[in-house]
């Protein structure tokens, strides 16, 4: 028994780094092909840099970020790096702001509708509308109401990881089995018991795959109210790399947008793989 | 027939009880029509019959999880109007808290009554050691095999001391060495603590081995009751017993008759 157990944890410990190896391996590869790439796209037209630029010049268009610091500022790595750090901060608090408040409301809201039938049969249809609004239309509309403040961009993102996570809370409440319902309250619980010791419980492994889907996603939402109205934020310096036809910059941002939301998403994995250990799952 | 004095000697009385439902498209299905039911305190009573005949439908309105159409069914006298710990149900299928410990999957109706913390779990632990589930307590449910599943929700829902115990085919999906070493234990169980129990089943050989009383139902109606004449205490080797082969034949047969009378009114 315990060495089956312990031949299974050692061949998943062997998988598991074959497959990091592997992965990385890839991620290697493909920067090799990019950098290929660039050198042909280079050699062939001029100023090919606009174009496709290489890893190395996407590194060494670090210093250049100084300038949004001021255009007096030093083109140095460190103040490059500063200016990642500030608008880096800069977006992550309004992300922050968007997604409490947008989460709050959504699971909030999810949790009241999932509760009263009354509330449901009133609200549940004009509250659905909502999903059905192209978001990004939205945009124009929050620009005119709240102008280019931080405000404007906590809103937008807000209400968007609201409408979201309100759909997937009412259709996560909506699943929970009827049998282990009714088997409570053969026990004697009372419906306001079930629902705070049952549905809750029994929701959160789905709240937990929406949120992860919303905070992909909240990165993209936060970039495009970040364009159209902010005075800092790495939506906003993006933009402005672009405006200076400076690709290597643009990229830059991509990568480090790309790094921040994978951290996100594993670490919103990590807890959500405590908080589901009951979930029955197949193990490999 | 029974009349309103006697409600005080039965525990579980069950008076003229007509169920109709209705369909997704519409239809209206009789699942019980009329059925009157008198079950004594301490008593042990099975309810076969084929299946989608309402032996399921009739215990979940004693359980009180869906109310008759007309008719009125009472526990000790007073009128069953919705679920409650004084029945307990054990369910054909997983009920079971799957995000908590099998401890705490017993402590439940425990923490419903407002039990102290010290208590419950001392409780809880007792229970389990009943059932054989000592060594599993801190696992979760998914970790178990079917028939440990069975003893979790056993133990939870006597745990709960319930006046009444309600089993909705119990051990329908477990293999047959499991469901008569579940039975026996159940025999044990009720031994130690003596409870009104109605059993649904389609096992005929679960039924004549667990009840004193049998009752053979048809499309939505009391066929006949047949009592069993075994002196408890019952064990594994009464299954074996000639007169016990002897009576499963007749119960075999009655069952048979009920089922042709089915077929004959599905024919029309």
């Amino acid at each position: 028994m315990y060495e089956t157990q312990q031949a299974t944890v050692s061949l998943n410990r062997a998988n598991l780094l074959q497959g990091r190896w592997s992965g990385l391996v890839a991620i290697l590869a493909l920067i090799g092909l990019w950098w290929l790439a660039a050198l042909m796209v280079q050699a062939t037209l001029m100023r090919g840099e606009i174009f496709l630029p290489s890893p190395l010049q996407v590194i060494e268009a670090i210093p250049r970020l100084s300038v949004f610091a001021g255009a007096n500022t030093p083109q140095t790595f460190s103040n490059g790096l500063w200016v990642i750090a500030v608008n880096t901060g800069s977006s992550a608090l309004t992300l922050v702001g968007g997604l409490t408040i947008g989460g709050g409301l959504g699971i909030g809201l999810g949790l009241a509708f999932g509760w009263s039938a009354t509330l449901r049969l009133v609200l549940e249809g004009p509250f659905l509308l909502i999903r059905v609004i192209p978001l990004f239309a939205l945009l124009p509309l929050f620009l005119s109401w709240f102008g280019g403040t931080r405000t404007g961009a906590v809103s937008f993102v807000a209400f968007a990881v609201f409408s979201m996570l309100f759909v997937n809370t009412l259709e996560a409440i909506r699943n929970v089995s009827p049998l282990v319902q009714a088997y409570a309250r053969t026990l004697g619980a009372s419906r306001l018991r079930v629902y705070r010791c049952i549905v809750v419980p029994a929701i959160v492994p789905e709240l937990i795959g929406g949120a992860r889907v919303v905070l992909g996603l909240s990165w993209a939402i936060l970039l495009a109210a970040e364009f159209l109205a902010a005075q800092s934020g790495i939506g906003r310096i993006m933009i402005l790399a672009q405006q200076y036809f400076d690709t290597s910059r643009v990229i830059l941002i991509v990568l480090l947008i790309m790094v921040y939301t994978l951290v996100l998403d594993r670490f919103v994995a990590a807890m959500g793989a405590r908080a589901t250990r009951w979930v029955p799952r197949k193990d490999y | 027939m029974t009349d309103i004095a006697t409600y005080a000697e039965n525990c579980i009385a069950v008076r003229n009880v007509r169920k109709v439902m209705r369909t997704q498209r519409g239809a209206e299905l009789v699942a019980l029509s009329g059925v009157d039911l008198d079950i004594a305190e301490g008593e042990f009573v099975a309810i076969v019959g084929p299946s989608g005949c309402g032996k399921t439908t009739l215990l979940n309105q004693i359980a009180g999880l869906a109310m008759p159409t007309s008719g009125e069914i009472r526990l000790r006298g007073k009128p069953v109007v919705g679920p409650g710990r004084d029945r307990g149900m054990v369910f054909q299928a997983d009920a079971l808290f799957f995000w908590r410990t099998v401890r705490a999957n017993v402590e439940f109706g425990l923490e419903v009554q407002g039990m102290a913390r010290q208590v419950r779990q001392q409780r809880a632990d007792a229970y389990l050691a009943l059932v054989g589930l000592s060594a599993f307590a801190d696992l979760f449910p998914k970790e178990l095999s079917g028939g440990m599943k069975k003893r979790c929700q056993i133990a939870a829902v006597l745990a709960n001391n319930p006046d009444v115990l309600l089993m909705d085919e119990p051990f329908g999906a477990l293999d047959y060495p499991t469901k008569c070493q579940l039975q026996e234990e159940l025999l044990l169980i009720l031994e130690r603590e003596a409870k009104t129990t109605v059993f649904v089943t389609h096992d005929i050989e679960e039924a004549l081995f667990l009840a004193d009383r049998i009752v053979v139902m048809g499309p939505g109606t009391i066929r006949q009751i047949v009592t069993v004449p075994f002196v408890r205490p019952r064990r594994n080797d009464l299954r074996v017993d000639p007169e016990f082969s002897r009576r499963k034949g007749e119960l075999w047969r009655l069952l048979e008759t009920v089922h042709v009378q089915r077929a004959v009114l599905g024919d029309v």
